[in-house]
C-alpha cells in the first residue's frame, strides 16, 4: 500500500511560513514607541548595506531635545540570509548568561548574541528593550522633552555649583 | 577664534592612581592658563568632571562647564558663554561616537564629533578597523544630512594613522592630505562623489619639520623592523566647509609650565598619559 505524502513529511513541525525578518520585527518598533510615548520619543531603523553585510541599527530620537539620537541596538545579517542575525546591545550586559552547567558566579551576557531563529531574535530584542540601560534612556529624554515642553531650562547665564568651585 | 583641545588621557595602570589624578589635574590647569583654551574632549578619562572642572577653574581663564553629554568615552569641557552646546548622538552600542551641536561663530554653527576608536588589540587588522570606520563615517554623514550643513570637525583618537585605509578610505572617514584634495576629490572623482571627504591636517605633524613632537603616541617595540614608533592616533578631521578656518594646529609637549614628555621626548604615560594632547584654533 503506498504512503500517504504526509506519512512522507519528514520536515521539521515547527516551520512557519510567517516568518518575520530583523528588519520586520524592527521595523514593527516604530509605530509600538509612538504609540507608548505619544510621539515624544520615537524609534527608528537606520539600515545600511556594507559589501555583504546588511546592518540595522535601532535608534530613539527626541525631536523636542533638538532631535537629539542614540543607537540602542545594532543587528547584522548576510545579505542573503537574514538568519542568523547578530545582535549587539550595551544592555545584554544587564543579564546573566544561561548557561548550564555553568557554576556561579554567572557572568554577565556578552553585549554581541546569535539569533539563529525568529524566536531567538524576538528573545533578545525584548531583553534589549526591557533592559535598565534602554529604559533610563527613554525616561530620561520623555522628562528632558517634558521639561522642555514646560519651558523649564537652565538660566544660561548661571553656571551650575561645580562650575564655579576653584577647590 | 575658538581653541581646541583634545588629550586622551589613559596612562599606565600604577597604584599612585591618585598621584597620576593630581598631576593630570595639574597639567590641565596649566594648559587652560598658558594657551586659554575654549572646548576641552577628553578620552579615556580618570578623573570626575567636578575635579576636571575645579582644575580647569584654577588656570583661571574662564568659568568651565562640563556641557549636557550622555557620551561615555568622550568628555567634553568648554568655557564659552551662553550654554551653546546641544547634545546631538550617542552611540550607546559601541560607545565609540559623539556628536554635539556647537553654536558659536558664523550661523549654523558646526557639529563636533567626538571619536575613541577601538584599540588596535580588539581590532588588529586594517580591514576591521575599516570596517568600524565605515560605521562611523556612515553616522556622521547621516547626522550632516539631518542638520543640513557640512561644518564638521571630527576630533579623537582614531587608533589609526592618517596614512590607514580607515581614515583614509572613501567609505570610512575619507580624510586627504591637502586642502586641494579635500577641494577637488568630491566634484572631479565620481567613485570619490558619494563619500564627503574630511581634510586631515595632521599629515603635517610627522617628523621633525613641524613644530611640537613627530608624533601623538611612541610604540616602543624593537624587536618588529618596520615599526615607525611614532603614531598620529589622534587627530582632527575637518570638511572643506571648515578648513580654511583651521588657523594653528600643534601636538604638545609642554603645558606651558611643565613637560609632557620624558628625558627621551615621550610621553609621560606613567605619570600622566601615554598620549599627547592635540591643540588647535579655528576662526569660526
Amino acid at each position: 500500500m503506498p504512503a500517504s505524502a504526509n506519512e512522507l513529511d519528514f520536515w521539521a513541525n515547527d516551520i512557519n511560513p510567517g516568518i518575520l525578518s530583523p528588519l520586520m520585527i524592527l521595523r514593527a518598533q516604530e509605530p509600538a514607541l509612538r504609540k507608548r510615548t505619544g510621539g515624544i520619543v520615537e524609534a527608528k531603523v537606520i539600515s545600511q548595506i556594507a559589501s555583504d553585510v546588511t546592518k540595522h541599527q535601532l535608534i530613539l530620537i527626541a525631536p523636542a531635545v533638538d532631535n537629539y539620537q542614540e543607537t540602542i541596538l545594532a543587528a547584522q545579517h548576510n545579505v542573503r540570509r537574514v538568519y542568523p542575525c547578530q545582535v549587539e546591545s550595551a544592555s545584554f550586559q544587564e543579564y546573566e548568561e544561561s548557561v548550564r552547567g555553568r557554576l556561579p558566579p554567572l557572568a554577565a551576557m556578552d553585549t554581541v548574541q546569535i539569533a539563529g531563529t525568529q524566536a531567538e531574535f524576538i528573545r533578545l530584542l525584548k531583553l534589549a528593550l526591557n533592559s535598565k540601560t534602554v529604559r533610563t534612556t527613554i525616561d530620561a529624554l520623555l522628562a528632558k522633552s517634558n521639561e522642555l515642553e514646560a519651558g523649564i531650562n537652565v538660566d544660561k547665564s548661571e553656571p551650575h555649583a561645580a562650575e564655579v568651585s576653584n577647590s | 577664534m575658538v581653541k581646541f583641545l583634545f588629550w586622551n588621557l589613559y596612562g599606565r595602570q600604577k597604584r599612585d592612581r591618585l598621584q597620576r589624578s593630581d598631576a593630570l589635574t595639574a597639567s590641565l590647569t596649566h594648559l587652560v592658563k598658558a594657551r586659554q583654551i575654549d572646548v576641552l574632549l577628553f578620552a579615556e578619562c580618570p578623573v570626575a568632571d567636578q575635579q576636571i572642572v575645579a582644575a580647569l577653574n584654577q588656570g583661571q581663564a574662564g568659568t568651565y562647564y562640563a556641557p549636557d553629554s550622555r557620551s561615555q568615552r568622550i568628555r567634553f569641557f568648554s568655557r564659552l558663554p551662553g550654554r551653546p552646546w546641544m547634545d546631538a548622538y550617542n552611540d550607546r552600542v559601541h560607545n565609540r561616537m559623539t556628536a554635539q551641536k556647537l553654536h558659536v561663530g558664523k550661523h549654523p554653527g558646526i557639529l563636533i564629533v567626538g571619536i575613541h576608536f577601538p584599540d588596535r588589540i580588539s581590532l588588529p587588522t586594517p580591514e576591521g578597523r575599516l570596517s568600524v570606520a565605515e560605521d562611523l563615517a556612515f553616522w556622521i554623514n547621516r547626522l550632516e544630512d539631518e542638520v543640513k550643513h557640512r561644518r564638521t570637525i571630527a576630533v579623537g583618537d582614531f587608533n589609526m594613522n592618517p596614512f590607514e585605509p580607515g581614515v583614509i578610505a572613501t567609505k570610512g572617514f575619507h580624510g586627504v592630505m591637502t586642502k586641494r584634495l579635500a577641494e577637488t576629490v568630491n566634484h572631479r572623482l565620481s567613485n570619490r562623489a558619494d563619500y564627503p571627504c574630511f581634510y586631515n591636517p595632521m599629515w603635517h605633524c610627522f617628523g621633525d619639520s613641524a613644530p611640537g613632537p613627530p608624533g601623538t603616541y611612541f610604540l616602543q617595540n624593537t624587536l618588529d623592523t618596520t615599526n615607525h614608533f611614532w603614531n598620529i592616533y589622534d587627530q582632527v578631521l575637518l570638511r572643506p566647509d571648515l578648513m580654511d578656518s583651521l588657523r594653528y594646529l600643534q601636538i604638545l609637549d609642554s603645558d606651558g609650565e611643565a613637560t609632557l614628555v620624558t628625558k627621551e621626548g615621550r610621553p609621560r604615560k606613567g605619570s600622566l598619559s601615554d598620549h599627547l594632547p592635540l591643540f588647535f584654533e579655528l576662526d569660526i
